[in-house]
């Protein structure tokens, strides 16, 4: 409808255009522009749009990566949902999340404020928390399991001279999760930096007007730094959930993909890895990977809505 | 749309731009397969078929590289094409092998990469592959069919041993060479048997008896956990798949039809559990994770009793030094059944969509075949491997290396997990099922009963495409 009425109106519509729009130059840069994002936006589509459309069609067949599979509706779906694995790894995935989450905000933020303290070697500290965050997490999996070692490790030991009897950590069902937060927590150094640069752009002005109104430092932290960092929380907050959904190279290294002890540590894209690439059974991993996406789009979505009540932006009100 | 729209208004000197760029994506797209083409090849990816049949440099010549795959870095990357490559190649000027480690991932020892270069049509000409999974990879059409070319090259199944072969066969076609192979036992240790009131030189001969003498070792340190252990029968190779067996179970009928819930299979996980609860799977769990973690073998501490292990766990001897008098047994049986084991292993596959078949298949024929073998199990560092062969084993009589014996008589008789579609899945959900039962979820029966009506959904829907 469009390009008939384009064309009708061809000649008007281009005077139109020459006479407020670019200019042949301008024009000349756009379209070098676009040759030059080309084999960007190729990409995109090729290796993003193209593989997500291919895996929602995929969720509705039973294909196998080495088969095409046939058509089978929502079968997937529908043997999802009696599935008790998979209700076991979105409760494994939604536990961390909730306290993962959380956590790692308030570790952050307070680790943040300790890290912007004038103080001397302040450089220093800041490259010691970051460290981890270059660590590969296969690496910190591994120091942590030795960390961890029931009857070797260095958290028993400390423990055993407090005179408190550790826990098997990773090996209990009780305690694994809990274990696995702990190393997660210890690589929140990137989230850091963020909340630093979010520290770094609150005005001095709020803190020379404070001070002259004769606040404290907790009334400062609670009433100017808190809220005016709130933008950068929210974003770590989406952040920081979406990647907990999608819980990975940690508990898979730590319990060689089987989720052990009895599942406690079956978090939903181990699962959804399982089932793709070891029972081959990826259309119904397709199906498992759209599920994620929707409770990802829901989560996200609450937070956002949930912004108005707690997000402050600066010179907005 | 907009592009198009605006070139024809704006006349000639937009217009030209259009083959511009048109030479312009050229030169890139060049680029960038140029680039990630000497990439891969560098990495070792998926070059192969990339390169063709003869083409390029090698034409002149007329050398075929075909590309080769297997799992393992370090000793038997070396090893290999020192003994083995280097002499097949010498054999062979027309056929140079390209080896490229590709990991394996997951608990099967299937590899991802290879699973998908086949399914993107651009797998490699040769590949190591575990045995097990052949009958899942070939019912989904992955795997050259190898028949013709070994009734052609007059290779008999009786070059093997029996329980071997059969899981190179699926549905009546061959689908790989068998190669590499291992047996499980029972190592024991004679001193922890000393100082428990034992016999150091009488091993339990069936599991009562190593209920009983495990029973001993059992001893609790000041902080409540494990100074040693009797026995887990979950540690090192004592999988449920093991255990059934020695329960004198089964998981497969006469018939071929799968059998997870047999009667002895339940026994077996039941007796698992049984320990499990009776020592308290936590301060089990705490006690093996302990060891495992530190990169040992639990029972090269000295801190076990008994454990179910293979044949490969003689050559650490030479890694550690060990402090204690041990021996190795059969595995033992429930009352009123024979001593049993069961094999494992490797073998030589052409993945569908190789290019090269013919030269794959040289090298395959080559190094699963006697000579290879042969030339493999002769390496100065071959240990205590065992062959899938039962002349190699005995020209270089193998079974007189002290302790291999055991491992070697296993093969002729052992089992081997069935040869199935569902091969893999069914290995997960006894590794599943195995954790719940240890953790107290559910009773062998229910347990296997669901496990079994898993598996023939998993059959029933692959019957029905």
């Amino acid at each position: 409808m469009a390009a008939i009425e384009t064309s009708l109106n061809e000649d008007t519509s281009t005077a139109i255009q020459l006479r407020r729009g670019k200019t042949r130059f301008e024009r000349k840069i756009s379209l070098f522009g676009m040759i030059f994002a080309l084999p960007w936006i190729l990409g995109l589509i090729l290796f993003n749009v193209y593989p997500l459309f291919m895996s929602a069609y995929y969720s509705f067949t039973s294909y196998s990566i080495l088969e095409k599979g046939s058509w089978v509706g929502l079968q997937n779906y529908q043997t999802l949902f009696k599935d008790e694995v998979f209700w076991i790894s979105i409760y494994n995935t939604l536990y961390f999340t909730f306290i993962y989450v959380p956590l790692s905000i308030v570790f952050g933020v307070s680790l943040a404020l300790l890290l912007n303290m004038k103080i001397r070697g302040q450089g220093f500290y800041r490259t010691l928390f970051f460290i981890p965050s270059l660590v590969p997490p296969v690496a910190t999996t591994i120091i942590w399991m030795w960390l961890l070692n029931p009857q070797y490790g260095l958290v028993n030991y400390w423990l055993g001279e407090l005179g408190i009897s550790g826990p098997a950590w990773i090996g209990s069902e009780a305690w694994s999760k809990p274990s696995l937060i702990l190393m997660s927590l210890w690589g929140t150094g990137q989230a850091v930096v963020i909340y630093l640069a979010g520290l770094q752009d609150i005005p001095q002005d709020y803190y020379d007007a404070s001070h002259v109104d004769g606040a404290n430092t907790w009334q400062r932290v609670r009433h100017i730094t808190l809220p005016l960092l709130t933008p950068v929380i929210f974003f770590n907050l989406i952040m920081g959930t979406i990647g907990a959904l999608q819980n990975f190279v940690l508990p898979f290294t730590l319990t060689n993909g089987q989720g052990t002890p009895a599942n406690s540590m079956m978090f939903y894209v181990m699962y959804l890895y399982t089932n793709g690439f070891s029972y081959l059974k990826m259309g119904y991993a397709s199906a498992m990977a759209w599920i994620l996406f929707l409770l990802v789009v829901v989560l996200t979505a609450v937070i956002f809505l949930s912004q108005k009540r707690w997000v402050h932006y600066q010179g907005k009100e | 749309m907009v592009i198009v729209h605006r070139n024809k208004k704006s006349g000639k000197r937009v217009g030209r731009l259009l083959p511009v760029t048109f030479v312009l994506c050229l030169v890139i797209a060049m680029a960038v397969t140029g680039c990630s083409k000497s990439g891969t090849a560098g990495t070792g990816g998926n070059a192969g078929s990339g390169t063709g049949t003869g083409s390029g440099s090698d034409a002149d010549a007329k050398v075929t590289t075909i590309d080769f795959w297997f799992p393992w870095a370090g000793d038997y990357q070396r090893d290999f094409k020192k003994y083995v490559v280097d002499e097949f190649e010498k054999k062979h000027p027309e056929i140079k092998v390209k080896m490229t480690f590709v990991e394996t991932s997951g608990s099967t020892q299937a590899s991802d990469k290879l699973l998908t270069a086949i399914a993107g049509g651009n797998p490699p000409d040769v590949a190591l592959f575990d045995r097990f999974l052949i009958g899942s990879w070939a019912d989904k059409g992955s795997l050259e069919d190898l028949t013709p070319y070994i009734e052609a090259s007059g290779i008999s199944p009786n070059d093997y041993y029996a329980p071997i072969w059969k899981e190179a066969v699926y549905k009546d076609k061959v689908y790989a060479l068998p190669w590499a192979t291992d047996t499980r036992a029972l190592y024991y240790n004679k001193d922890l048997m000393k100082a428990a009131g034992l016999d150091p030189d009488s091993p339990p001969k069936t599991i009562q008896e190593l209920d009983q003498m495990a029973e001993k070792m059992f001893k609790k340190g000041k902080n409540g956990k494990y100074e040693s252990v009797g026995f887990i029968p979950w540690m090192n190779q004592g999988f449920l798949y093991t255990q059934a067996w020695n329960w004198g179970g089964k998981w497969e009928d006469a018939n071929g039809n799968l059998t997870p819930n047999d009667p002895q299979n339940v026994k077996a996980l039941d007796w698992m559990a049984g320990y499990a609860k009776k020592y308290d799977v936590a301060t089990l769990t705490s006690f093996s994770d302990a060891v495992g973690q530190t990169g040992m073998n639990p029972f090269w501490t000295g801190e076990v009793g008994f454990v179910m292990d293979g044949n490969w766990i003689l050559n650490d001897l030479k890694k550690y030094d060990i402090k204690f008098n041990w021996g190795v047994t059969y595995m033992p049986p429930a009352e009123g059944y024979q001593p049993t084991t069961w094999a494992g292993g490797w073998s030589y596959i052409i993945p569908k969509g190789s290019k090269k078949v013919d030269a794959a298949w040289e090298f395959v024929k080559f190094v699963a075949g006697k000579e290879g073998t042969m030339l493999w199990a002769k390496r100065p560092t071959a240990g205590n491997d065992i062959t899938a062969m039962p002349s190699v084993n005995d020209e270089l009589k193998l079974q007189d290396i002290p302790n291999l014996k055991i491992f070697i008589d296993g093969v002729k008789t052992g089992h081997t997990r069935p040869v199935t579609p569902v091969g893999s899945f069914l290995w997960n959900e006894t590794m599943r099922v195995q954790d719940l039962a240890i953790h107290g979820k559910g009773t062998g029966q229910q347990l296997l009963d669901e496990v079994k009506k898993n598996v023939d959904n998993e059959l029933a829907k692959l019957n029905s495409k």
